[in-house]
């Protein structure tokens, strides 16, 4: 998620920001960062024997993007739905999250919502 | 071939004098060469090319070029499974006196599982982002180098991975670029769900 956070503000995917300001964004970015990166930079000091295989560490690192996706879309839209007005019917891509949230984006490709 | 594998054990042993002597080197060459921290960084680096960039033209291409390194790490990580099968090299802890700094893995040390997957994602980007791929490559020498250091690898277990990578990135470039419908198809199908 923290990734997710970091390439948004790069591409300014407002819609998936967790918070508007780019300090506060950078801080959350690092807060949710930060601990992944310590328990796998030490994981063979606390487990000196303990491995997962390959096959499953593609699984789980897949699994866990997805909900990190999917949180991160929750939130944002949650966070930013009023925050975001847009009044232009959104881009036919991850473009459209410059100016609106996940929700909002769906919502605008309703054929009932045009 | 004898006096290359020995040339190979040499610099095995000159490379792990580096090992044992200070904890705090220790404690990072364990933490840069294990299966998780750069194997997770590199994997996260593909997930910030997806969503990371703001131009949209170089955003489709660097979309394109996290599918094909993906795609190309798993055919990677098989072709070096079939190698496996006829191939099998003891890994330098068992052979020669090196000093161990993490977990002793029992199958073939050549070649090198971790360096085909890291050098396969760093040649895929590469061929298509330089700048991007610079990265890949320095993550994929980094994460090499401190295996060998810790014992794990050869230098030709190494090599043999990175040119198991190159070619296998080579090879997804090229079918890629012969199912282009079906890539675009399923970057169409993510652009629907705001996803691309």
């Amino acid at each position: 998620m923290g990734f997710i956070q970091v390439a948004a503000a790069q591409s300014r995917l407002k819609g998936l920001l967790l918070s508007q300001k780019l300090v506060v964004n950078r801080i959350i970015a690092g807060g949710l960062i930060a601990p992944g990166a310590i328990i796998f930079f030490t994981w063979n000091h606390y487990n000196p024997v303990g491995i997962i295989e390959g096959s499953q560490q593609a699984g789980l690192f897949s699994l866990a993007t997805l909900a990190a996706i999917g949180v991160t879309a929750i939130l944002g839209s949650v966070l930013n739905h009023f925050r975001l007005k847009p009044s232009t019917p959104p881009a036919a891509c991850i473009e459209a999250l410059k100016d609106r949230t996940f929700f909002q984006a769906i919502l605008g490709r309703l054929p009932w919502k045009r | 071939m004898e006096a290359l594998i020995n040339i190979d054990k040499a610099i095995s042993l000159f490379l792990n004098t580096l090992a044992g002597r200070w904890v705090l080197l220790d404690e990072l060459i364990k933490g840069l060469a294990n299966d998780y921290f750069l194997m997770v960084g590199a994997s996260l680096g593909l997930l910030f090319l997806w969503f990371g960039t703001a131009e949209l033209r170089q955003r489709e291409i660097n979309q394109k070029l996290a599918l094909q390194a993906m795609a190309n790490l798993g055919i990677a990580t098989g072709l070096v499974a079939i190698i496996n099968e006829f191939i099998f090299r003891v890994r330098p802890f068992n052979e020669i006196a090196v000093t161990p700094l993490l977990y002793q893995p029992t199958d073939s040390s050549f070649p090198s599982n971790s360096a085909a997957i890291l050098f396969a994602i760093a040649f895929s980007v590469w061929f298509g982002n330089k700048k991007a791929g610079q990265v890949f490559f320095i993550i994929a020498i980094v994460h090499s180098f401190c295996r060998v250091v810790a014992g794990m690898y050869y230098p030709l277990d190494i090599l043999g991975g990175a040119a198991i990578g190159g070619a296998t990135a080579l090879f997804v470039r090229w079918l890629f670029a012969r199912m282009d419908f079906l890539i675009n198809l399923l970057l169409r199908m993510a652009k629907a769900v705001f996803l691309a």
